[in-house]
Order: structure tokens, then sequence, then C-alpha cells
């Protein structure tokens, strides 16, 4: 009999940008490549789990409530030979185990996150690093990371880079419309946000912002900024967009401006560069490793910088589209769900 | 007692690969307590010595040398073995290379080979292949039934370890015999293309044939590298690229696995047998492709399940394969 994984993939339709295009994508990957293992999904959306992938529903009102008990149950009727989780192995499951951990951005800058949630992850991330049989982790930084922070043996960290899906492709026309330079990320402090809008102010012109991303804890924060610096006109917040409706924006956009303070990896980077648009970015977290030399970075947190930074995009488009578009195609989920299964196999 | 007689002339060639197999082999039963080994061989490196082996010894007089020592076996561990034989014989094919791409080898093993690889192949009571995918080789370009071919894959061990002593430096490693097929212009070409300018090109093999050479502003050519030194440049390389054109197994390859460095290699088979999820993969007839790969291997860090991976294959999982196949045989 085939052994059974059960990947843990709660994340799949709840707008985790980053984290669910992972999840989805991993599976979309895994299946046509997984021949000698069966692969449960558990989620609450099973509707959303790729074909050649078991579903298996678990709904889930509280995370905290899922992971002390409602997964643990899950498990113990499934009896999988491994089981594969988003950060944090449940307290309860004790057979093998693997994590993926996107970004250690609680450790590195506490002012990121709320700090309910820091403390909990703060709790339960580095357990279950060190319970895990191997860590997966989507960049080299936050190898380095897990290695600085919690001491986890390098030995057991795989890197597994992300990719970039096929919907995020050039479609050969230009722009058109008033340009707009394009922010793509929960609206949240780390992503820097109000950084963008500040930059904005500082670029002359019709140049507009188009904010993609659910509002987090940074909403109001945005809203002030805009007000603040009179940009009603020239800022527009759209909410939490699907990918087609995405990789249409990124096409149409005159750039990315991705002024993280902190990324694991930075999909959107990549993102953008496979859509044939220049990319404005910081020099925080994996967004070097992931932007190669194909985009313009700029010191985290400096409106001035970034602003510069825009202006050295739009004159210097075309070089940068090219180098975007080769630069991104050594990135693939392909590539990602074969790193994965091999880490698998191993512990199968 | 087993007897197995074991043709250890190829130990002077200095075939890489093939050495590796040979020695590890010959140690491995040696220390076999069921295994009286004997061993046989004819003749030094020379050329005239190299051509009467393969005309005469090989032939006819290697069978006759393995009765008189009364060998329960006889085994020939490179594709030069007697056209007959009424011992229970076994041959390993590294790989049919000869027969595939021709062009690639030098003129006398080219001929020889295409006259007496498919007559080894028949006379052979078993052929021993490295990976499933010289198997189906074998098994199409010699026409010989499936279960004659037995696939076990080649090892690696000490000193090719993820801890010890690394080289100092950095740089990009190429280990293969400086050959036509082993694709070291467009090697050399991907990694000049790569942009990588901070590091050297590091090439580790002995000069083959067929005017190969390797040169270029920061491509350095390693000769005389033993083997504990080469498991210092494994380790110490930032990647290891291996880009052969055709290959039964690639050992490189697993050995760069085997001392937890990056190691770009062609997509597909035999590498996806061993090497699957850990490689980089490339097509090798692209330059550009392997400039990626490089990018890719060098941005990586250390690869811990390449060693993990590479633990699964000891050569003294090989060697009692081998004795196994033996026994069988003999019974």
């Amino acid at each position: 009999m085939k052994p059974l994984i059960a990947v843990d993939a709660d994340v799949l339709g709840r707008r985790r940008t980053g984290d669910e295009t992972y999840a989805a994508a991993l599976l979309r990957e895994l299946a046509p490549i997984a021949d000698q293992e069966r692969i449960v999904a558990i989620t609450r959306r099973p509707e959303l789990v790729p074909d050649g992938i078991e579903p298996f529903e678990l709904s889930a009102r509280s995370q905290s409530v899922r992971m002390a008990f409602g997964l643990p149950r899950a498990l113990r009727r499934l009896r999988p030979a491994l089981a594969h989780f988003n950060y944090v192995v449940p307290p309860a499951y004790r057979g093998p185990s693997v994590i993926t951990v996107h970004d250690l951005s609680f450790e590195s800058d506490p002012g990121l996150m709320g700090p309910r949630d820091r403390f909990l992850f703060r709790t339960f991330v580095p357990r279950s690093a060190r319970r895990a049989d191997l860590v997966l982790a989507v960049s080299e930084r936050t190898k380095r990371d897990l290695v600085e922070h919690y001491g986890i043996a390098e030995e057991k960290i795989v890197v597994t880079p992300n990719g970039v899906d096929p919907v995020f492709q050039p479609n050969g026309t230009t722009p058109e419309g008033p340009p707009y330079a394009l922010f793509v990320g929960g609206i949240q402090p780390r992503k820097g946000p109000v950084t963008a809008i500040e930059a904005l102010a500082l670029v002359d012109g019709d140049l507009r912002l188009v904010l993609v991303g659910d509002e987090k804890r940074g909403g109001d924060e945005v809203r002030r900024a805009i007000m603040r610096l009179g940009l009603e006109r020239r800022v527009e917040l759209a909410g939490y967009v699907e990918h087609e409706g995405l990789a249409s924006l990124y096409r149409g956009a005159a750039c990315l401006v991705f002024p993280s303070r902190y990324e694991g990896f930075g999909l959107p980077v990549l993102e953008a560069m496979a859509s044939g648009t220049p990319v404005v970015a910081t020099t925080a977290g994996a967004v070097p490793e992931v932007a190669g030399e194909a985009a313009i970075l700029v010191e985290p947190g400096n409106p001035a910088a970034l602003a510069d930074g825009i202006r050295q995009a739009l004159a210097d488009r075309e070089r940068l589209v090219a180098a975007g578009i080769e630069w991104a195609k050594r990135f693939s989920w392909a590539e990602t769900a074969r790193r994965t299964l091999a880490a698998y196999r191993e512990l199968l | 007692m087993l007897r197995v007689g074991l043709d250890t002339s190829p130990l002077a060639l200095s075939k890489a690969g093939t050495a590796r197999y040979l020695t590890h082999l010959l140690d491995g039963l040696e220390e076999d307590e069921s295994v009286d080994l004997r061993r046989l061989s004819w003749g030094g490196d020379g050329k005239a010595a190299k051509i009467v082996r393969d005309t005469l010894w090989y032939p006819m007089r290697l069978e006759r040398a393995a009765g008189r020592e009364e060998v329960d076996v006889l085994h020939c561990p490179t594709m030069r073995a007697p056209l007959r034989s009424k011992l229970p014989l076994v041959v390993t094919i590294h790989d049919v290379a000869v027969l595939r791409h021709p062009e690639t080898f030098n003129g006398w093993t080219r001929r020889y080979s295409a006259r007496t690889l498919p007559r080894v192949a028949e006379a052979a009571d078993a052929i021993v292949v490295g990976s499933h995918f010289s198997k189906d080789e074998v098994v199409e370009v010699l026409s010989v039934p499936e279960t004659k071919v037995r696939v076990i894959p080649y090892g690696v061990g000490p000193p090719f370890t993820g801890q010890g002593p690394a080289a100092d430096g950095d740089y990009v490693l190429a280990v293969s015999t400086l050959e036509p097929r082993k694709n070291f212009d467009r090697l050399v070409e991907g990694f000049l293309r790569s942009g990588l300018d901070g590091l050297e090109l590091r090439v580790v093999g002995a000069d083959g044939w067929g005017g190969v050479q390797v040169e270029g502003d920061r491509v350095v050519h390693l000769q005389g590298v033993d083997d504990d030194e080469l498991a210092r440049l494994y380790r110490g390389a930032v990647a290891v690229v291996y880009v052969s054109l055709y290959e039964g197994f690639g050992l490189p390859v697993l050995e760069a696995m085997a001392s937890g460095t990056p190691v770009v290699a062609p997509a597909g088979r035999p590498y996806d047998e061993y090497a699957d999820g850990i490689a980089f993969e490339v097509d090798p007839r692209n330059v550009d492709s392997i400039a990626h790969g490089l990018q890719r291997a060098v941005a990586s860090g250390s690869q811990p399940i390449g060693v993990r991976r590479a633990a699964d294959f000891s050569w003294d999982r090989a060697v009692q394969a081998h004795a196994d196949l033996y026994r069988e045989l003999a019974a």
C-alpha cells in the first residue's frame, strides 16, 4: 500500500496571499509526481483541493482550537506515515512531521506583528522546528534565520524556494491609460504601504498608486497618510484581488513597488517580473536573493530612496523588463514540489 | 566457499568512474569471508599492451586463466570480456555510450566495441548495470532479454562525506575526464555566461582524447588530484556542475550530493533515479540553461537532503548485491 502523507492545507481559500499561493501550488504540482504515495489535504475548503490529492474536510472556527483538538483528531483518524504543516506541528501529534517556515518576521522585527500573534508564533514555531524531522525554508534567508534564532541544525533544513504561477506572464501589449505603480501585499506595517504612499508624493507627474491586498493592521494608518499628503486622487485601495485579476494588474503597471521591511521570500517580486513589469523593492530579508540583479533595490523605510527607485525603474523600463522575465524563469512550483517530494521521501 | 575470478586489468586504465567501481568491489570482496577472490589480469597500460589484451587476452586467454584457477564465476567489470564462456560469466556494462554516440569515442574503442559488445552481451549469463536507464539501454541496443540484466546502483562513501576539511577559495567544481562526451565547451561557456564573476571554475579530470582542453579566464585545470583532495574540493565548492551528454550513472553527481554541495546535472535519466528533487536540472545542450542552473545552484546553500539520500548508496550494499549475484549463478 502507498504511504499516506497528510498536508495541512487550512490556508486554502483564506486569502493568505503568499502562504495560500504556496499551499495551492504545492498540492497542484505534487499531484502528478507523487506516484508512490497518497496525499491528503486537510482543509476547510475541499472544493479547492486539486485533482489527484484527496481532500479531508476539517472546519475551523478558531485557529487555536483547530490546532489543539481538531487537527490532532483528524490525524489520528488518517494515521499518515508523514504529516506536513505550515509553521506549527500540533503539540498532540506524535508522528513524523515536516514543517514549512515562510518567514521569521516575528523574530527579526518585533513591531511587525500584533502582540498576541507574535506570542503564539514565538511559543510554537521554535518548538515545532525542533520537533519536526525536516524543516522546509522558502529561502536561504529563512534558513539562516532558523539557524540563528532557534539554533536549528542546518542538516535539518531544506530550502525549497517558491515558484511563480504561469498565469503571470506578459501578453505582448504595453500598458495603456494613466500609468500606475502597483503595491501587492497585505495592508500591514511590515509591507510598508505608507512608505509607498510617501514615495508617490515625491514623484512628480500623473503616476498613480494602486494598493492590492486585504487591509490588516494597517488600513487606518494608510488612509491617514493618503489624506495627510492629499493624494486621494492618486491612490486607490483595491482590496483583495484574485489571481487572474492580479495578473492583468501586474501587466498594466508601470512598476511594482515592494517597500517591505522584512520578507521570507517576497512572491510579488517574481510575479511582477514574470509579468514583464519592472520591480522596485527593498534590500530587506530574502528580497535580494529572490530579486537577483533584475530589480532596483533600495533601503527599507526610506520614501526618498523609493521615489528615486521608481524614477529609475520608469526610465530603465526596457532593461528591467527583459532581465526580470529572464530571472523569473528559474523559479517554478514544479521545482518546489520536486524538492518537497524528495524531502518527504527521505522520511518515508 | 565461492571462488570468484575478477578481471583487474582495467585498474591500469584511468577511467575515473570504472576504476572507483572496481576498487570498491575488490576491497569489499576481499573482506567478504564467504568469497575466495582471484585477481586475473594481463599487461600494463601501454597502447600496445592494450591492443594485445583486447584482441587476444579477453577473447581467448581470460576464460582459460579463470578455468585454471577453478573459479565458480568469472566477472569482467568492464565491457571487455570473453566472447564465449563455459564458466558462468558476469559482465558489467557501465553504459552503451560507445554504441549510442560513437562519435564521442576514439577510433579503436569505437570499432572494437561495435564488433565485440553484442557478442559479449550474448555470452554473459548476467549483465550488471548501474541504473534502470542503463538497463533499458542495454536491452534496447544489445537486444538482450531483460531478465539477464541486473541493476546494481553505484555507491559513494568516505572520503566523500558532508563533514571534513574543505578546499579554500570560491569556485565551481567540474569533475570528469577531458573527453568530448563530457561537454566541456558548453560547460565553460555556461560558466562564463552565468555572470558569477567572483568565482573560478576548477576542473578535475585526467586528460582524455579528442583535443579537449579547458581554458579561459578564471578556469583552472587540476591534475593528479587524489581522492582525499577531491573530497576537500567537493566540500569546499560553491556548486558542482556535471553536464555530460550521455552517462550510464554519473558518479560525480552522487559524490557531490554526499558532500552536501549543490549540484547541477542534466534533467531526466539516469540522474532522476538518485538525484531527483536534489540536483539543479539543466538541458546540457543549452548553454543558457547551464548558466541558469549554475546561478540557481550557487544561490542555494548546503544540501542536507543530498547527504541523506546519498547514504542509501553505500558501496557495501553494492558489493553485497554482486556477491549475491555470483552465488546465484554458481548454484
